[in-house]
């Protein structure tokens, strides 16, 4: 068959973009690398989950070991094990990017009809106090006594049955009652619906260049393969969507390649209290910092918890101290410090085409982190937590950059129209073209992007 | 267990009852037999990383137990060093504490040892 557009990509970005393309009446092929499960298929626990559902068999570091990053691959990406948690951007982080990258569309009134075109056919949901379990209790009852705003989390989900019992941590590893609104339940199923094709397992690894086409190669269940079409999108995000143009030799065509890497290194602190919390039942992430101040500072905070593996994991030390500890597991509160990290990484790829993630903590993000932890300490004091425990261990869930938006070439790898700077049939949308990181969950951006990527796609 | 051989395994179980000894009603990371799970983990490590994990495991595999203490000890220091070879050493912890801590509060016994449970309403989609 042939296909006016491949997408490289099927999680929030390449989904709707895909979707959009359909609808708009294109011939369309949706690659993704990773394997398509659904709700009755979907692994029944962490173990399982965490090394089928994310690149390098669960986790990947940064270069020089002190950062991990979790990227999905499976179809609907980071959408299935993400908490589908929808935020606009403020007028800081639209500010900041205008200013960085020359683009004039990145303010508010010009994004909200994107917003809202993509909120169409999304449940969004507001949490109820009704439903925060007594993490979020700690979370509110602590930030009230200090003086600093939260404000409820807003999530796209259907009836997640929350009153029945329903503990939403299991959809960590995708939503067996298909109510998390994923890209899998949404814009995949309807883009099927008329005829949009998805290929998973299907690996790309360059693309190839000659008389107006694009040629796709890689590796679909092991075996080689090479597909072609006029046009392609990559949406495999900035680690996947560097090493895709870097292993297509541009380089050198490209000097801001894999620059501008962000990505909200998220620091976690555990309190212990003597009654039992039980932080991962019920609706287990549902209340943020909304305070001026921190976002002045340069983090938000965030109730949050891990099941055992992550929890093991991110306590530090190991021994009969830390066995004591996990003995605890219903014992302990948890609030994250998610900071707003200096675009200062930078993605190759070295031997053999092994991807190299350079991405230090700057000064300024430790002293951002070294804030966050201390309000999170004296928040948790304030709670009466009778033991706090501070995670050394960084992780990194919102990858950003690598392919950053801009007017310039030299700075930038993505024109303001969504295009690779000097082509006409490459685009990018998705969290590899922000020039920096918001300090706000880009879901929901990436979506309004790639909604307004689609219409200047069509238009061509 | 398809992808690594007895001095490997044997070297998982020295690791992980060295992190993960044993105290109160938690049994010892050997005791629980979750290194029978390891297929589980490593059918989804990318070739080249589980080539290097097996010549690590070789390796602690034949190294006295005493030695082995002193090296997580060595391991763990590394979390926050500038020094050389502080990196490598970082990497190596991740991955010996990611497939103990796996394999180990992955196991439905000690989910029982910790009372966690957790679950989804399904009725209403039988």
């Amino acid at each position: 068959m042939k296909y006016d557009f491949i997408v490289i990509g099927s999680g929030v970005s390449g989904a709707r973009i895909a979707y959009e393309l359909n609808a708009g009446g294109a011939k369309v092929l949706l690659l993704e690398a990773g394997k398509e499960f659904g709700a009755k298929t979907f692994p029944r626990n962490e173990l399982d989950y965490s090394s089928q559902l994310f690149w390098g068999g669960g986790i990947e570091m940064s270069t020089d070991g002190r950062l991990g990053f979790l990227r999905a691959k499976v179809v609907g990406g980071t959408s299935i094990v993400n908490q589908a948690l929808l935020d606009r951007f403020d007028d800081i982080a639209w500010r900041d990017w205008r200013s960085v990258s020359g683009v004039s569309y990145f303010d508010a009134e010009s994004m909200e009809p994107h917003y809202k075109a993509v909120s169409k056919g999304l449940d969004i949901r507001h949490f109820e106090e009704e439903y925060f379990n007594p993490n979020a209790r700690i979370f509110t009852r602590a930030f009230d006594k200090l003086g600093y705003g939260w404000k409820p989390l807003d999530r796209a989900q259907g009836d997640c049955k929350l009153d029945k019992g329903t503990d939403c941590i299991v959809c960590l590893g995708g939503c067996p009652r298909d109510s998390k609104q994923s890209a899998l339940v949404t814009v995949i199923r309807e883009g099927r619906k008329c005829g949009l094709i998805v290929e998973p397992e299907w690996e790309v690894d360059r693309l190839e260049f000659s008389a107006g086409e694009v040629r796709v190669v890689g590796l679909q269940l092991g075996k080689q393969q090479e597909l072609t079409a006029p046009q392609v999108v990559l949406a495999a995000g900035a680690l996947g969507n560097s090493k895709i143009l870097h292993r297509s030799g541009l380089g050198a065509k490209l000097p801001a390649l894999g620059t501008r890497f962000s990505c909200h290194p998220q620091l976690m602190t555990y309190a212990y209290f003597s009654e039992v919390i039980d932080a991962h039942k019920g609706a287990f992430q549902t209340v943020k910092s909304a305070d001026p101040k921190m976002r002045e500072w340069g983090f938000k905070l965030e109730n949050v918890f891990a099941q055992p593996i992550g929890t093991g994991m991110l306590l530090p030390g190991y021994g009969e101290q830390h066995q004591k500890r996990m003995s605890k597991f219903r014992h302990y509160a948890s609030m994250e410090v998610a900071l707003r990290d200096e675009a200062t990484g930078r993605i190759t790829v070295g031997k053999g085409g092994k991807l190299m993630i350079d991405k230090k903590l700057t000064d300024v993000d430790r002293a951002k982190g070294k804030r966050g932890l201390e309000l999170v300490r004296e928040l948790f004091t304030a709670a009466g937590a009778q033991e706090i425990i501070a995670c050394e261990q960084a992780f990194g869930l919102h990858l950003m950059g690598g392919c950053p938006i801009g007017t310039d070439p030299g700075t930038s790898v993505t024109s303001p129209e969504f295009k690779l700077h000097g082509f006409n049939n490459v685009w990018l949308a998705d969290s590899s073209v922000f020039p920096g990181a918001p300090g706000i969950n880009p879901s929901f951006t990436i979506m309004a992007l790639s909604h307004r990527a689609a219409q200047g796609m069509l238009k061509r | 267990m398809r992808h690594l051989g007895p001095l490997q395994i044997k070297a998982v179980n020295k690791v992980g009852d060295i992190l993960l000894p044993g105290v109160g009603g938690m049994p010892s990371f050997s005791k629980t037999g979750c290194v029978q799970d390891i297929d589980r983990v490593l059918d989804y490590v990318p070739p080249s990383d589980l080539g290097d994990l097996k010549g690590l495991l070789l390796l602690l595999g034949l190294m006295p137990r005493g030695f082995l203490v002193a090296l997580l000890w060595l391991l763990e220091r590394s979390v926050n060093s500038s020094l050389p070879g502080a990196a490598l050493a970082r990497t190596i912890r991740l991955g010996l504490r990611g497939i103990v801590m796996s394999l180990y509060y992955g196991h439905p016994m000690i989910h029982e040892r910790m009372q966690f449970q957790i679950g989804v309403y399904m009725d209403d989609k039988r």
